[in-house]
């Protein structure tokens, strides 16, 4: 009996392996359709006629999908799902803002500043920073003053040193305008005493 | 052994410049910090900080007082004393009395105001680097 069905055992085992054709399979459920099935392969046809109803159901789904309303069942999951998609994207946008956020609120440019009157240190940037702020532009002014004084100082240091080098190139002239050298020399020594 | 000498000296010569260095502004800033600690002196310590590094790119000191001509001679003296070491240096004065005092060593500037009565204000700018404020 085991011999004349060691065919279809054989489709079994292959079935379950997951190597058997749709040819195959096909054979199998026409098989455990059947009345006559010998009492050791009984078991599968339980198996085999849960594996058909179930192909059978999902077959009418597909058949059927088209005909339902769509917009009317398809339209709530989309509304929820593009509200959760929302919400996480929102969610997601905030988690990477907020340490930026953060720091951009909690910088405070004088951190570390303070003030001292009568030897008590005053450190509350509250109370100090109009006074810091003040001390800021004072202290820049005065460096700034300073170095227009520097440029200008110079540049009268630039003008003196020209005047200089004008001065004693026309006394040279002068000089080399006198032919007899005892008289140059004592003109030289007229000037040199201006 | 020469040689064992020659850089023996390359390296006291080395750290004697250095060393001017680090103590060329020594004067001026131990009267800036007993400054802190003195009565009737107004003391007011600014650190600039970048918004994007965090680090701080200036600091400023200002001190400022009145009715104490000690301490006006006091500063008059630190800042003669740590004048020789100055990259720039402008002196105000009138009548053989200090009117202003400019100090430049480096990134560091100082300022020194003499007013009435024993009165004066000092101004020290320290830059962490050697970028200049465009004002």
């Amino acid at each position: 009996m085991t011999k004349d069905y060691k065919y279809i055992e054989d489709l079994l085992e292959r079935f379950f392996d997951g190597e058997t054709s749709n040819e195959e399979e096909k054979e199998l459920y026409r098989f455990f359709s059947r009345e006559d099935i010998p009492e050791h392969l009984l078991p599968y046809k339980q198996v085999f006629h849960y594996f058909e109803s179930e192909l059978e159901e999902e077959l009418r789904q597909v058949t059927e999908a088209p005909q339902t309303d769509f917009r009317t069942e398809q339209k709530p999951k989309k509304h929820w799902l593009a509200l959760a998609i929302g919400v996480a994207a929102s969610l997601l946008i905030l988690l990477m803002l907020s340490p930026l956020f953060m720091k951009e609120t909690s910088f405070n440019p004088y951190e570390g500043s303070y003030i001292v009157r009568n030897g008590k240190r005053i450190t509350n940037p509250e109370v100090i920073r109009s006074e810091l702020e003040a001390t800021v532009r004072q202290a820049l002014q005065e460096e700034k003053e300073a170095s227009r004084l520097f440029t200008c100082l110079s540049e009268q240091e630039q003008q003196y040193d020209l005047i200089e080098q004008q001065i004693e190139q026309q006394q040279e002239e002068i000089l080399n305008s006198f032919s007899d050298k005892g008289l140059r020399e004592e003109v030289k020594r007229i000037l040199k005493m201006e | 052994m020469k040689t064992k000498r020659l850089i023996v000296v390359a390296i006291l010569l080395i750290a004697g410049s250095l060393s001017t260095e680090l103590f060329a502004q020594d004067a001026i800033k131990a009267l800036v910090q007993k400054c802190e600690n003195m009565e009737n002196v107004n003391v007011n310590i600014v650190r600039n900080r970048n918004k994007e590094t965090r680090k701080v790119e200036r600091t400023i000191t200002s001190i400022s007082f009145s009715n104490n001509e000690a301490l006006v001679n006091e500063f008059i003296a630190a800042f003669n004393k740590d004048k020789e070491m100055t990259d720039q240096e402008i002196e105000n004065r009138s009548n053989g009395k200090v009117n202003n005092i400019f100090y430049r060593f480096g990134n560091t500037s100082y300022s020194f105001t003499q007013g009435e009565e024993g009165s004066g204000s000092i101004s020290i700018i320290e830059r962490s680097d050697n970028k200049k404020d465009v004002e």
